[in-house]
């Protein structure tokens, strides 16, 4: 059978998901916590809301920080190969994708403030089909890979 | 009109030439229109004052009129050596010049005023997304004329002509295709909704008028009688519309092959035609609609890249083809596409058989243990349903019959599921509602994706998807619940890879060398 795809991404995605779930849940409490000024306001039961948006919040977090980034990380593995580029992914779900690369019509690099932090980029694979990614990779491997990608693209290309 | 061009090969220049005066009429009809909403705003809100809307509506036709005429007047073609030039614009002038081998369709249709008239609308259509150039009225002679010109131009480097039958629909298919289509549901959840807003308006109505018979008000609509007197009303009406809509849509349907290109032509009243280059359809998908499976019956749609019919669209390839016919059908339209795979696929697979490889092609179902996964989610779902139903209506817990067809469905699905592979093309098989055949090229998949649940997981199953390209961006087909060998087996058969080496029962492992060092 044909083996997984090999590579993983790089360790410091970790900290990077963690950092993104930290933002995410202080986010969702904020939000949380407007709508909860509001529900106290109208309604007697406001301590109960307080205790539901508290554990709503606090399990995200718990989530959000302290299990998926590593768990993320642990499947996470890619491979690029002479024609075909193979992604695996996914927590509940774990999904193997394979591209083509005939079918690659560009790749990109891309780095938000958060991978910037860290010195790690994304590798986006777009096809006629829509986009693929491969997230926090070092700046170094990302460009290194985009470069691959797209030369060998070009030659399968080219080898029609 | 500018005079003819004379007999015998077109010229290389031409004059510029205008538009039939009736293009004058429908782009003032078609700005006419654009005023509609401003004046339901004014007639809503001074629905007293008759001046403000006959103001109004005097603007409106005067605009209107000024714009139709202007931009008739400004609207110029003409083809020059190798071009189609298009001069345009009343306020904004727009020039296009459209390189003759760039033309990939030429769509000509044709709507109530245009028929009237006999004028024909011509679309002229490119590898960009959506219609360059668009002459809005030209008498049916020039339509040929320019039909040919570009065409000509454009077969100077193709092939010889060739051409098929045109399949058409017979007035018994249109019927009966009419009568089943699957646009029923639509409707009907539509008129569903408006009668049950109906039916407080009429509730209230009848009570007003029982108390003054003096008899005692009950909610009468609440009445099983009343009931099933408004669902039979609904399922009448809603079929006429869905019938009359359909027959309107495909009235006079036909399809030919030609040049490489397929020509679909349909409407009653408006009368389409739709090109699409073999060589840009990127998948098929055979409907078989839950009214048209028990006769046979399937509907036949191409996705193409950047040829939708309508945005985000799929096109009919064939709207109403008894099954029987379709492999016919297909290899006399598309015989690019090698349908071993489809012929593999089992008719009316008894459950829980052996895979069957049948005519070079590997088939694959969902094993037995697989039933549960198509029955657990839809009867889970069904019963919160029913519990809600229950607590919440008098016989809600009527809704539990759905169990029943629900099941049924279920079953169905896990017997009829099936992936067939054959050397170029892959034939995907799974039911929703509707039972979907999809044909995909291998050279057409984008990418392919084998996922699975913890669930999944457990049973040893995977769900395999396969996206290719389409005019609304892409589309995706999966198969759920196959063995997890069975869907890593077509994830490698979409590999490249996999076909370089030599048969594709053995492994195809790509060598270390060329693997990315990260």
């Amino acid at each position: 059978m044909r083996p997984a795809p090999r590579h993983p991404l790089d360790p410091r995605a970790v900290s990077f998901w963690r950092l993104q779930g930290l933002v995410r849940t202080a986010l969702l409490g904020a939000f949380g916590a407007l709508s909860l000024a509001g529900a106290i306001v109208m309604s007697p039961a406001g301590p109960l809301f307080l205790l539901a948006l508290v554990a709503c919040v606090g399990l995200y977090g718990l989530f959000a920080l302290l299990i998926a980034p590593a768990w993320r990380y642990r499947v996470w593995r890619y491979d690029v190969s002479e024609h075909e580029l193979e992604l695996q992914h996914g927590l509940f779900v774990v999904s193997r994708t394979l591209i083509p690369l005939v079918r690659v019509q560009h790749v990109d690099t891309r780095q938000g403030p958060l991978l910037k932090y860290f010195s790690l980029s994304t590798v986006t694979v777009s096809t006629a089909a829509g986009t693929h990614e491969i997230p926090a990779l070092s700046d170094e491997v990302a460009d290194q890979l985009r470069d691959h990608i797209s030369a060998l693209a070009q030659r399968a290309r080219e080898s029609l | 009109m500018t005079d003819l061009p004379p007999p015998g090969r077109p010229r290389e220049d031409e004059a510029a030439r205008r538009l039939h005066p009736v293009a004058a009429l429908l782009s003032m009809s078609r700005s006419l229109r654009n005023f509609v909403p401003l004046v339901l705003i004014a007639v809503i809100t001074r629905p007293s004052e008759l001046s403000v809307l006959f103001g109004f509506g005097a603007i409106a036709i005067a605009f209107s009129l000024i714009e139709g005429v202007g931009s008739w007047l400004r609207f110029r073609y003409r083809v020059v050596q190798a071009e189609l030039r298009v001069e345009q614009g009343f306020l904004v002038r727009r020039r296009a010049f459209i390189p003759i081998d760039r033309i990939q369709a030429i769509d000509v249709s044709a709507g109530l005023i245009e028929r009237l008239f006999g004028v024909v609308r011509i679309e002229i259509k490119t590898a960009a997304e959506g219609t360059q150039a668009e002459l809005s009225a030209v008498t049916e002679a020039e339509a040929r004329r320019l039909q040919e010109l570009l065409q000509t131009r454009r077969d100077q480097q193709d092939q010889p002509t060739e051409r098929t039958p045109r399949y058409a629909l017979t007035l018994r298919d249109l019927i009966l295709g009419a009568s089943t289509s699957g646009r029923l549901t639509i409707i009907l959840s539509g008129f569903g909704w408006l009668y049950s807003r109906a039916e407080e308006v009429i509730d209230r109505w009848l009570l007003e008028r029982l108390e003054l018979i003096g008899q005692t008000p009950t909610a009468i609509s609440a009445s099983p009688a009343w009931i099933a007197f408004g669902v039979f009303l609904l399922l009448v009406v809603s079929w006429l519309v869905s019938f009359t809509t359909e027959l309107v849509r495909y009235g006079g349907f036909g399809v030919q092959r030609q040049n490489g290109e397929l020509r679909i032509t349909r409407g009653l009243l408006e009368r389409r035609s739709i090109t699409i280059p073999v060589r840009h359809i990127q998948a098929i998908r055979i409907v078989e609609g839950l009214l048209r499976q028990p006769l046979g019956y399937a509907a036949v749609l191409v996705e193409s890249a950047g040829h939708a019919e309508e945005k985000g669209q799929s096109t009919h390839l064939h709207p109403f083809v008894h099954k029987d016919r379709i492999v016919e059908l297909l290899s006399e339209l598309c015989p690019e596409h090698d349908l071993t795979a489809l012929r593999a696929l089992p008719t009316n697979p008894p459950s829980g058989a052996a895979p069957i490889g049948g005519g070079g092609a590997r088939v694959m179902r969902p094993p037995p243990r697989a039933l549960r996964r198509f029955l657990m989610a839809p009867v889970v779902l069904t019963l919160l349903a029913t519990g809600v139903a229950a607590t919440l209506l008098p016989n809600g817990w009527l809704v539990g019959a759905l169990l029943f067809p629900v099941a049924w469905i279920g079953q169905r699905a896990h017997r009829e599921t099936a992936v067939a592979l054959g050397d170029h093309l892959a034939a995907l098989r799974f039911r929703s509602l509707q039972r979907t055949t999809v044909l995909l090229q291998r050279r057409r998949v984008q990418s392919v994706t084998l996922s699975r649940s913890l669930l999944q997981r457990r049973l040893g199953l995977s769900t395999i998807e396969l996206s290719a390209a389409s005019g609304s961006g892409r589309r995706r087909f999966s198969v759920t619940e196959l063995d997890a060998a069975d869907a890593l087996a077509t994830l490698e058969w979409c590999a490249p890879s996999a076909r370089s080496s030599s048969p594709p029962t053995s492994p195809a492992e790509s060598p270390a060398a060329d693997l990315h060092q990260a």
